[in-house]
């Protein structure tokens, strides 16, 4: 009898030492994660089966105007500050194409040597 | 005597229910929050640049609707083979121009088309 509930027990280990690391990396990784902020416009990007790079460098955002928003909502005023590294274009997937040409464009002309397009990858 | 004992020696567990609402709580809200999809970046070039057409001219216009090579109505399934003919390898540019009428999609549709067939110059044109 002693033995049988002395065996029970030994079979029952600590999970509180499991528990304290479980949620030290749940905290790190809430701590190191970084939310990615949304749209400062409403944009369904287009699809493709196109398997790309991903998405870096700025991100411009284009209104049903045509105008060029930064991410932080404003509308961008000098196109000549991105010349230096790559532009990442977001634009409604019912965009006229020929704005929006007209829009990378203006980017070129401004002396972004690398533009890129957002779109969406649907798998096939 | 020995059931004194164990008595004592209880080990004394904490409750688990309230950690088990909080895991779950943060797991509902990462779920809700994050997102799957996986946005991908296409490159687009214009003209514009020091590089020059040589060749034949490969021009697709994009209607909505249909989609003409040099003039020519071409299908969207038969427009690798006609671009063929007057490419002499797919790296060679090809000039797109969205016609009114045709959006985003439209572009990106036929861009992506290309890009599997292996066409990777590909030049946007007003």
């Amino acid at each position: 009898m002693i033995t049988l509930q002395h065996r029970r027990r030994a079979r029952r280990d600590d999970i509180v030492p499991m528990i304290n690391v479980a949620f030290l990396m749940l905290v790190f990784f809430l701590m190191s994660a970084v939310i990615a902020p949304p749209a400062p416009v409403d944009i369904a990007v287009p699809t493709t089966t196109e398997a790309s790079s991903s998405v870096d460098g700025v991100t411009l955002f284009v209104t049903s105007d045509g105008e060029l928003i930064g991410a932080n909502g404003s509308v961008v005023q000098d196109l000549n500050v991105f010349a230096d590294g790559p532009v990442t274009v977001s634009a409604d997937a019912t965009f006229p194409a020929n704005s929006f040409v007209r829009v990378v464009e203006s980017l070129r002309l401004a002396g972004v040597a690398e533009i890129h397009l957002v779109a969406r990858n649907q798998l096939n | 005597m020995s059931l004194q004992l164990t008595e004592v020696r209880r080990v004394r567990r904490p409750n688990l229910m309230p950690m088990i609402d909080v895991v779950f709580l943060l797991l509902i809200f990462f779920m809700l929050a994050s997102s799957f999809e996986r946005d991908v970046a296409i490159q687009v070039n214009t003209g514009g640049g020091n590089s020059t057409l040589s060749g034949p001219p490969r021009l697709i216009d994009i209607a909505p609707d249909n989609l003409r090579l040099n003039g020519h109505v071409v299908s969207f399934e038969n427009m690798a083979t006609a671009l063929d003919e007057v490419v002499s390898n797919r790296t060679d540019a090809i000039v797109l121009r969205p016609r009114d009428g045709a959006d985003l999609q439209r572009l990106v549709d036929v861009m992506s088309a290309l890009g599997e067939q292996g066409f990777s110059a590909l030049v946007l044109l007003e």
